[in-house]
């Protein structure tokens, strides 16, 4: 894969998935089963990440250098020993921002439009 | 990927998912991903509360695997095409998708002729995809080394001794590692039962060479090899499960291999779970011990076989070049057995081609007999398309009417080909896996590595190719027909086009020729298959199956290392045997007929003297205890048999089969003649006796010359028990076996086989191609038959106007009959006629197959005429019986 100096603007939108994946990563760095819970949480059960899909999308993810397997693993929990963490690259982290703030500006706009209620502020 | 999960996953389970990975993914990502993938599922699956919950996951699982592969699979193929691929792509899916969408409509439509296409084409495409899943795992996959082109092997094949391997070592320029092994036996004692393990001495580079290191613990090192160095063993990772439960405290513990501390040694390594030995039933490997001052065992034993690993940039026919160049030299040194003939041997061969090359044939043949059915699949399906004009003429004469281009009808008539091909193939993909499950228990042992065989990505790929390769085929020529009838007539007359019938029917006609003669061929091969295995369960084996059972015991060194100690206990355990209620006899050799193993020596007739210089003729040498001629049922022809004190004291003596005594005494008495083992004429044994022939090695092979020689004169280790029972052998299996334990408990015991299961091993390889060869061609007649049913049923409906007009004018039912089916058979009869001519073309592929009967033999091919005819003509018969039952009244009326 051709790994041409991108800036994020021209990688956005992302797919729903990739924008999901992406969040769940914002806090540190995560295993696929935390991210997967966390897609299905945020979402309400209603986005389920299946476990092919879920590391298909981390392996584009690693290739394009949004994501990056960790070296050091959080904690010392005993059961999570042999898993493989992820956590997001400067450059994964603008693409979210990107990303959001693009979200962000169509809910603006829809507010603006009155279709939705405005949100509180921030 | 061969961590154990440590979850609760039962190993079905595990395994499907696992086989689901191999399918879908490729191989670089299940290495990466594979693990975290199950367990993420494992995880999934202890959240789940119901059945219906579970059935959920599955389904989801299943379908997320197989949607994420696919797509991987696609990402990295349309990054390969974009780079050649130009772009219509919105304008092309479009149409595509409106192909697609009528085809399915039009197959919808007609239920009963798609079901018939699809099984058709599921038959053809999963006998394919089966077979060459065998050949993939076999014949296509590398070897399981790194780098294994550069893997040979080196010859003449064991014919090097450990001084010639070392020199060749030092002197060879051509490869970066030359490696030798030479198989023993082992006795693993002091852990549960005795056990008899296959493995062998290797030199201390072997695992380095070929490129696979210990898992546990480490290879061997040269000082292992070295005179006095420390004994030490490594295991197979099988071995290491089966006996030691996988505990790793086993590397650096003592075991002992031959009793009684004859051979104890340290384990220092375990080998990978997915490490194929060089020879497939190897469990343990030793290091052989390389003294240049043990001169006799050093120089003189030339057993070692070599494999090399040849320099990267090095070709074979230079390292075969250097091969025997050293050759020369060792030759001049100290020739040993190097004889001048097998000097001509020296040289390399790709280790691959080594291991596949006998079976490689055998396979590809029989992907060739698949793709003929698949290739009659194929024109049925493409008659049963044509035969669909009928309907399809109108329809299609209108859209051509409206300006539909023929180029544009071409390819919705080829898309519907396509999805018939593709949904053919899905089933045959489902056939394939189950025919494999079937097939692979069935294979002959002689195929390396069958288990290896199975539904993977190259499979995947291969079985798309032949359904879309075998849509084009049986799409083409009514998609060229089709999209250019005659379109004023068509549309007058109400699709019922008499007109194009003549020039359609040869059509037809021509297609079922080709379907009869790829049968014929079929048929025929497997007529000389069947006669061949037919034959071979002819030929007399020269002993009495029936009622005897066969079992190999090896006495631990340890406990038997004189020659006197064995003598004893053979006797001892042969009298014990004997004891046992329901024996008749038992006695002992020490290589079974039929086992492809041989022992040979060189001999001389002191009466017929060999110059100097010439080799020595070859006898098979084989060592018997006296019961054994008689527990056999091999006849006494002239003289004595053995007596238990023969070989003990007074003379050595020996008997010889008849073959041997015909060639060598054709005109004497053999009893009482002197056999030289030297050419020094030194008399080695005088011939006391002459036995009836048996076959030795296989039942295709002629008998040679034969030496049985006493085993009180001759001790060996390792000895085949053959023992006659009243009844049936089986049943006293056990008995016996408790026989030979209260001799000794720590004998191991092995292949425990009936004489009967040892002669029928020995034909499995013709019986299997046999029975695979029968199984496509009643395939084939089978597609045959339908197709000839299909069009004969075709015409008569086209005809059914014609023949009410003839009834009219009085003809009679049968002579209705009789036109229908000469009409029929014409096509049959020019099949028949290509077939034999093409059998006795390619039939010649089948001779190394085939025994007592010849690639044109003529009552096959007569036999197989006969019987095709008759199939074609009741294939013919209904639709003609029907046509002669019309009604001319209601035939006229359908005007």
């Amino acid at each position: 894969m051709a790994q041409v100096k991108q800036s994020p603007e021209n990688v956005i939108p992302l797919t729903p998935r990739v924008f999901q994946i992406l969040l769940a990563l914002v806090d540190g760095e995560q295993h696929g089963y935390r991210i997967m819970k966390d897609v299905e949480e945020r979402s309400g059960g209603k986005v389920r990440i299946g476990p092919g899909t879920l590391y298909e999308a981390i392996h584009r993810l690693v290739a394009s250098k949004w994501i990056v397997e960790s070296k050091g693993q959080p904690g010392n929990s005993t059961d999570d020993r042999r898993r493989r963490y992820y956590r997001l690259t400067d450059f994964g982290r603008a693409v979210l921002k990107a990303e959001a703030e693009r979200l962000s500006d169509v809910v603006s706009f829809a507010e603006s439009k009155k279709l939705i209620r405005k949100r509180r502020p921030a | 990927m061969n961590a154990k999960a440590n979850t609760s996953a039962s190993p079905a389970r595990q395994r499907l998912l696992a086989a689901l990975l191999r399918l879908f993914y490729p191989r670089f990502f299940r290495d990466t991903y594979g693990r975290e993938i199950l367990e993420l599922f494992e995880q999934r699956r202890e959240e789940v509360r119901s059945l219906r919950e579970t059935i959920s996951l599955w389904c989801r699982t299943i379908g997320d695997i197989a949607i994420s592969g696919l797509r991987l699979r696609a990402s990295s193929f349309r990054r390969a095409a974009r780079k050649w691929l130009p772009r219509r792509r919105e304008e092309v899916s479009l149409s595509l998708m409106a192909d697609l969408r009528v085809a399915v409509r039009v197959f919808l439509k007609a239920p009963g002729f798609t079901a018939i296409a699809v099984v058709t084409l599921a038959l053809g495409i999963g006998a394919n995809t089966a077979i060459f899943s065998v050949i993939e795992g076999v014949v296509l996959r590398p070897l399981p080394y790194p780098q294994p082109e550069e893997l040979v092997r080196v010859w003449p094949q064991s014919n090097f001794s450990k001084g010639k391997f070392v020199r060749l070592q030092e002197q060879a320029r051509a490869f970066s590692g030359i490696s030798g092994y030479v198989g023993s036996g082992f006795t693993l004692t002091g852990v549960g039962q005795p056990e008899e393990l296959n493995g062998g001495g290797v030199a201390s580079n072997h695992f380095s060479v070929i490129g696979v290191e210990p898992v546990l613990g480490r290879g061997f090192l040269p000082e292992d090899a070295a005179p006095g160095g420390e004994r030490v063993a490594i295991l197979s990772h099988g071995l290491w499960q089966r006996q030691f439960g996988g505990d790793p405290t086993v590397l650096g513990r003592r075991i002992e291999l031959g009793g009684r501390g004859a051979d104890s040694r340290r384990v220092v390594g375990i080998m990978p779970p997915y490490y194929r030995p060089l020879a497939s039933s190897w469990e343990l490997w030793v290091p052989f011990t390389l003294d240049p001052d043990n001169g006799h065992e050093y120089e003189d034993n030339h057993f070692i076989r070599l494999i090399a690993r040849l320099r990267p940039d090095v070709t074979l026919e230079e390292a075969s070049a250097d091969v025997r160049r050293i050759a020369v030299l060792l030759l001049k040194d100290n020739p040993g057995i190097f004889s001048r003939e097998l000097m001509e041997l020296a040289g390399v061969s790709s280790l691959h081609d080594d291991f596949v090359g006998n079976v490689e044939t055998t396979l590809w043949v029989l992907l060739g007999a698949v793709g003929m059915v698949l290739l009659i699949a194929c024109t049925n399906v493409a008659n049963l398309l044509l035969a669909r004009a009928g309907i399809r003429e109108r329809e299609i004469a209108i859209r051509l009417a409206l300006g539909a281009g023929r180029g544009r009808l071409i390819r919705q008539l080829l898309t519907e080909s396509i999805v018939l091909g593709v949904v053919g193939g899905l089933c045959g993909l489902l056939m394939a896996s189950w025919t494999l499950l079937a097939l692979v228990g069935q294979l002959p042992a002689t195929i390396p590595w069958v288990d290896e065989a199975g539904l993977n990505f190259s499979v995947l790929v291969f079985a798309l190719a032949i359904s879309l390769v075998a849509s084009l085929v049986f799409g083409i020529i009514p998609a060229l027909r089709y999209s250019r009838p005659n379109l004023r007539s068509s549309l007058r007359e109400g699709g019922r086009g008499s007109s194009a019938g003549s020039s359609q029917h040869r059509f037809t006609h021509g297609l079922v020729a080709v379907e009869v003669g790829l049968s014929v061929l079929l048929v025929v091969g497997a007529g000389l298959l069947l006669k061949s295995s037919w034959h071979l369960q002819q030929v007399e084996p020269g002993f009495t199956v029936e009622g005897v059972l066969s079992l190999r015991v090896h006495p631990p060194a340890g406990h038997y290392s004189e020659p006197s100690q064995l003598r004893s206990y053979y006797r001892d355990l042969i009298e014990r045997l004997q004891a046992v209620p329901g024996v008749v006899s038992a006695g002992a050799i020490q290589l079974l007929p039929l086992v492809r193993d041989n022992m040979g020596v060189g001999y001389m007739a002191v009466d017929h003297p060999i110059p100097p210089g010439e080799p020595l003729p070859i006898a098979n040498y084989r060592i018997v205890t006296p019961g054994y001629f008689r527990t056999m049922g091999i006849h006494l022809l002239k003289g004595r048999t053995l007596t238990t004190t023969d070989g003990l004291d007074g003379p050595a003596v020996a008997l010889i089969n008849q073959t041997m005594a015909n060639s060598v005494w054709p005109a004497d008495d053999p009893i009482g003649k002197q056999i030289a083992g030297d050419a020094d004429g030194e008399p080695w044994f005088t011939v006391v006796g002459v036995v009836s022939d048996v076959k030795q090695q296989a039942l295709d092979r002629d008998t040679r010359n034969e030496i049985y020689y006493p085993y009180q004169g001759d001790t060996l280790q390792t000895m085949y028990l053959t023992v006659r029972t009243a009844g049936d052998p089986t049943s006293l299996a056990a008995s016996i076996q408790d026989g030979i334990r209260s001799v000794d408990p720590d004998v191991p015991i092995s292949r425990i086989r009936t004489m009967d299961e040892v002669l029928q091993a020995s034909t499995s390889d013709s019986t299997f191609m046999a029975l695979l060869f029968s199984v496509f061609a009643a395939l084939a007649l089978l597609l045959g038959a339908v197709g000839i049913y299909g069009v004969t049923n075709y015409i008569v409906s086209q005809r059914t106007h014609e023949i009410g007009i003839r009834m009219t004018l009085g003809a009679a039912e049968s002579t209705v009959l009789r036109s229908v089916l000469r009409h029929g058979m014409k096509p049959v009869a020019l099949g028949v006629v290509i077939g034999i001519l093409g059998a006795s073309a390619t039939t010649r592929v089948l001779a190394t197959f085939l025994f007592g009967v010849t690639p044109t033999d003529p009552a096959t091919y007569s036999v197989v005429v006969v019987s095709l005819i008759l199939v074609a003509v009741a294939a013919a018969y209904f639709p003609a019986k029907k046509a002669s039952r019309v009604d001319p009244m209601v035939a006229l009326r359908n005007e």
